[in-house]
């Protein structure tokens, strides 16, 4: 799934995406969502606008899709006499254009989700795009905010039937039912513990790789509830301790201070970049503390459980996974792996976050009369948690149920005086004026959520559908073919059928990428920007390995002959080659090998790339000679023939190989023109935090050396980096004169339609 | 063993040596260091195995810390001295070993229009001369040789980050394959002063010992 806000102006230095993704939408106070400010239902809110150019909007700034999508239907907008004049001036002039979009993606292992997402009071004309039954892409224009009672604002709204509701949060009930561990179809954003009362907290851990509490000094056992939340982000890990309100059950209080790599271990590296910090050190503490397999630990570290269990075994059964977490009064260590502790994921919209389903108002009128949202009024909480309702009430925009949602007025309310007659047809006709067909959703109740907190939590799952995957995938790749020899050479055998590599290896791509943390756009836009290219745009997960030699007067083949590192060749997503990879590969897979052979084949591999002219005449690698046993050609091959393997290998090679640092930096972009053999100008783009991180695994003593031109592919890698840029955040593209301005990389390398 | 014996007797500085010899500040002093020892996992990139590698990080003797400022690369030798140091920093200067004396050298070739342009924008300067020459030292360890590389001019976008002097090494393993080898800034802010550890970190090149046998990262 990715999603954007609707205006996407360029982000401030050091601004974080929920900070970023807020600014992109000010919300009109009168118009908040759930309820307006006659206590009724609101289906959205109204998002400001203004065309004041000095706070950094354009003068004409368009409505953007919030993701791909088709057009369910739309309405152009009338002429501003119309606007201006009643039935649609009725508390002030009001734009009648809109644009419904329904949304159709992935949001993890067989979970697709359909979800609307509608923009209206549109003024002047919609975009060309715009009509029935068109395919939008997220970042479109749709059109141009209005005007509604006078304000500058037009109503933003997204929900979803409840068949997607339990898909997209997992329930309908208020909370989450905490007896058991979360979802894992879908796993994203934070990790979330539940510590039930009787949870012992220690002063301190002398081995943290053993799970044994005889010889602890506890400081706390807790006789009430607490929720630990977990955060990932550029290197970090924090832990956040929450508990329950002692006056307000749905608030919960935080527990001390949020504690920041505070168990960051100087034993896991001293490389200046990533000393100390949690996350970037992942793969090394995986190893300190689960050597029998690192991969396994690496899952308890990262979710605190094992979500891959039909792949990973964690050895022993009772592997710990001690934190430091605050208690009232004081933190301790705590073993988040046992079982008595509860584990899920923003996946599972924790109530203890503020998420609360709200479905106990069934009358199916537009007077809000849920006894939950009444309580948090009566708390003194609504304005805090109400971004976080999601609430299930009818679509407010069917003529036909009209009087069905405001006859309630005539007789009015505790708070609503009762309305005339008159005054009813009046608001009667407004409304009608600006509703539209609203087909199978016209009647019964939607599930509604506030549209600013649904993009910020949704901008956390980066988990690919299969439309998605396919946009990175540039049209054309460039390739190198000589010194100053360019060729442009047309993408045309990218096949994502049914049965097919792309399609088959999708879900084993995003739960590596889940796995490994690689949930950033910058960070996906590093991993496939590579992988797609070292697998010939996801067609084979092994290096073609046999070489041929010309003549170079004749051109004619001489020879040919299999690649000199054989049969330790490049196999896997990102491609596993030399038998000291796949060693440390199969190390981290907790899969023993016999020292002997294992020193016999790397030595042996040192001395051939040492020696190039020894390389095809003194080779001794093969299997028969170093009596390779069974069981690791059959590791080795099933990094390409295992499609798990060959996604997993590749997150293994991330984590290794320190990626995320690099991807994590700013990327610069530079617009680079070449002119390829019998074809006009290209374009394609490049970045230094884009070389470091190809470097590291690729080319690692050019990493500080952004200008050099040696790295395989480096060129074509980088056409699938700059669709990866345009299809999976809001960074624009420097034009010529190196403004960024432009919206899409030139050269029409996205693969759209 | 008689020779291995030897070499542990002899003082611990005339294993080292720099070419060109450098004058040491006033307050250096051989006790004032960290002794930094790396595995596999402490090095920023690995492409070979270099199992343990210890120096000593000389600092300021006023100064109980040395600002960590280098990442760590191990490397093939092979790839070190097939790619030297220049190529691809947008300079008309390279080093490259001269093999027949074993010895690093500096050699300066001539920017062609497109390179020059490059240059220019790289280093956000008008004129090629406004490029400072490179500083070679060749580098003689416990047990490795090779270059280290001063580099005064900075690209524009690390300039905009403060850096002002980079550094750059590799050292050979004496009969190995492996290469051990940084880069970083060298100029670093310590108690908001600004500190140049060129001579700090050129010693504690001599102290680097390669290859020694692997212990368990516990």
């Amino acid at each position: 799934m990715i999603i954007s806000p609707p205006f996407v102006r360029p982000r401030n230095a050091g601004e974080s995406d929920p900070s970023w993704v807020s600014r992109m939408m000010p919300v009109d106070i009168n118009k908040d969502f759930p309820l307006n400010r006659h206590a009724s239902w609101h289906g959205g809110v109204h998002v400001l606008h203004t065309d004041r150019t000095e706070e950094g909007y354009d003068r004409t700034e368009f409505v953007r899709a919030i993701a791909d999508g088709v057009v369910v239907s739309c309405r152009a907008p009338s002429s501003t006499d119309r606007r201006d004049t009643f039935p649609l001036n009725y508390n002030g002039r009001t734009d009648d254009g809109y644009v419904l979009l329904k949304h159709e993606t992935d949001i993890g292992e067989s979970c697709s989700v359909v979800y609307y997402s509608l923009y209206m009071h549109l003024r002047e004309r919609l975009a060309p795009a715009i009509r029935d039954g068109a395919r939008i892409w997220r970042k479109d224009r749709i059109g141009q905010s209005g005007t509604v009672d006078n304000v500058n604002a037009f109503h933003f709204e997204v929900f979803c039937d409840s068949e997607n509701m339990l898909k997209l949060t997992g329930r309908t009930t208020p909370e989450l039912d905490i007896t058991r561990d979360g979802r894992t179809d879908t796993l994203y954003g934070d990790i979330h513990f539940y510590l039930p009362p009787g949870t012992h907290f220690y002063e301190s851990v002398s081995d943290a790789a053993s799970p044994d509490t005889d010889r602890l000094n506890t400081v706390h056992t807790t006789t009430e509830p607490l929720f630990v939340s977990m955060t990932f982000g550029k290197g970090d890990c924090t832990m956040l301790t929450r508990r329950q309100n002692a006056t307000t059950a749905a608030w919960f209080d935080t527990v001390g201070e949020p504690l920041v790599n505070a168990d960051a271990s100087p034993a896991d590296n001293s490389i200046t970049e990533t000393y100390l910090k949690y996350e970037y050190n992942l793969y090394r503490t995986a190893r300190r503390l689960y050597p029998q397999n690192p991969s396994v630990g690496f899952e308890l570290l990262r979710f605190g459980r094992v979500i891959s269990t039909e792949h990973e075994t964690l050895t022993p059964a009772d592997a710990p996974l001690w934190r430091t977490i605050s208690f009232p009064g004081g933190t301790g260590m705590v073993n988040l792996a046992s079982p008595d502790i509860k584990k899920f994921s923003d996946a599972d919209f924790p109530h203890w976050t503020g998420w609360r389903m709200v479905d106990d108002d069934t009358d199916n009128n537009s007077q809000c009369n849920s006894p939950l949202i009444a309580g948090l009024q009566d708390s003194g909480h609504f304005s805090d948690l109400s971004s976080r309702l999601v609430c299930h009430f009818p679509l407010e925009w069917n003529a036909a149920t009209f009087d069905q949602r405001y006859a309630w007025l005539r007789t009015g309310s505790d708070d609503v005086p009762a309305m005339s007659e008159e005054d009813y047809k009046r608001l009667k006709s407004h409304a009608s004026a600006l509703c539209f067909d609203t087909g199978e959703h016209g009647t019964g109740r939607l599930w509604h959520f506030h549209p600013q907190t649904f993009i910020t939590h949704f901008r956390k799952c980066c988990w690919l559908s299969k439309s998605e995957l396919k946009q990175l995938i540039p049209r054309n790749a460039l390739r190198t073919a000589g010194q100053n020899d360019y060729r442009w050479e047309a993408i045309n055998n990218y096949r994502d059928g049914a049965g097919s590599v792309p399609d088959n290896i999708r879900t084993h791509m995003n739960r590596a990428m889940q796995k490994y943390l690689i949930t950033t756009p910058l960070r996906i836009a590093c991993f496939l920007g590579n992988g797609i290219q070292e697998t010939g745009w996801l067609g084979s997960m092994e290096e073609g390995y046999r070489y041929t030699e010309t003549d170079p007067r004749t051109r004619q083949v001489i020879r040919r002959y299999n690649i000199w590192y054989y049969p330790w060749y490049g196999r896997g997503l990102l491609q596993l080659t030399s038998p000291v990879n796949y060693f440390e590969y199969f190390s981290f897979r907790g899969r023993a090998c016999p020292e002997s052979i294992k020193n016999t084949l790397n030595d042996e591999y040192t001395r051939l790339y040492a020696h190039r002219l020894l390389r095809y005449t003194d080779n001794h690698l093969s299997d028969t000679e170093n009596h390779v046993p069974e069981n690791i050609i059959r590791w080795r091959n099933n990094v390409s023939s295992d499609l798990h393997e060959a996604a997993s290998s590749a997150g293994f090679y991330w984590v290794a190989r320190d990626m995320a640092p690099y991807a994590d930096a700013e990327h610069l972009l530079e617009r680079c023109s070449v002119t390829p053999r019998r074809s006009g100008i290209k374009i394609y783009y490049r970045s230094p935090a884009f070389w470091r991180a190809s470097a590291t695994v690729n080319l690692p003593s050019q990493i500080d050396n952004g200008r050099y031109q040696g790295l395989n592919g480096f060129d074509t890698r980088c056409c699938v980096y700059g669709s990866a840029i345009a299809v999976l955040t809001e960074q624009k593209f420097p034009d010529d004169h190196n403004n960024p301005v432009n919206e899409k990389p030139e050269s029409d390398q996205l693969r759209r339609g | 063993m008689k020779k291995l014996l030897l070499l542990m007797v002899i003082p611990f500085f005339s294993s080292g040596e720099i070419t060109p010899e450098i004058t040491t500040p006033d307050n250096f002093s051989e006790l004032s260091f960290d002794q930094l020892t790396l595995h596999r996992g402490n090095y920023l990139a690995d492409a070979i195995d270099c199992k343990i590698i210890s120096l000593k990080l000389f600092h300021p003797s006023e100064h109980n810390k040395y600002p960590p400022s280098a990442s760590w690369l191990c490397l093939f030798a092979v790839d070190v001295i097939s790619n030297g140091y220049g190529p691809g920093q947008a300079l008309p200067e390279k080093v490259y070993l001269d093999k027949k004396t074993g010895l690093w050298r500096k050699k300066k070739y001539i920017l062609n229009k497109e390179g020059t342009q490059r240059t220019l924008e790289v280093y956000g300067i008008k004129s090629l001369s406004e490029l400072k020459p490179l500083e070679l030292y060749n580098i003689r360890s416990i047990n490795a040789r090779g270059y280290a590389v001063i580099n005064r001019n900075i690209p524009l976008e690390e300039k905009k980050k403060g850096v002002k002097k980079k550094l750059s090494f590799c050292l050979i393993q004496n009969q190995g394959y492996a290469a051990f080898c940084g880069f970083g800034s060298i100029i670093n802010l310590v108690d908001g002063k600004e500190v140049d550890f060129t001579p700090y970190m050129l010693k504690s090149l001599e102290t680097v010992e390669m290859g020694l046998p692997e212990k368990p990262m516990k």
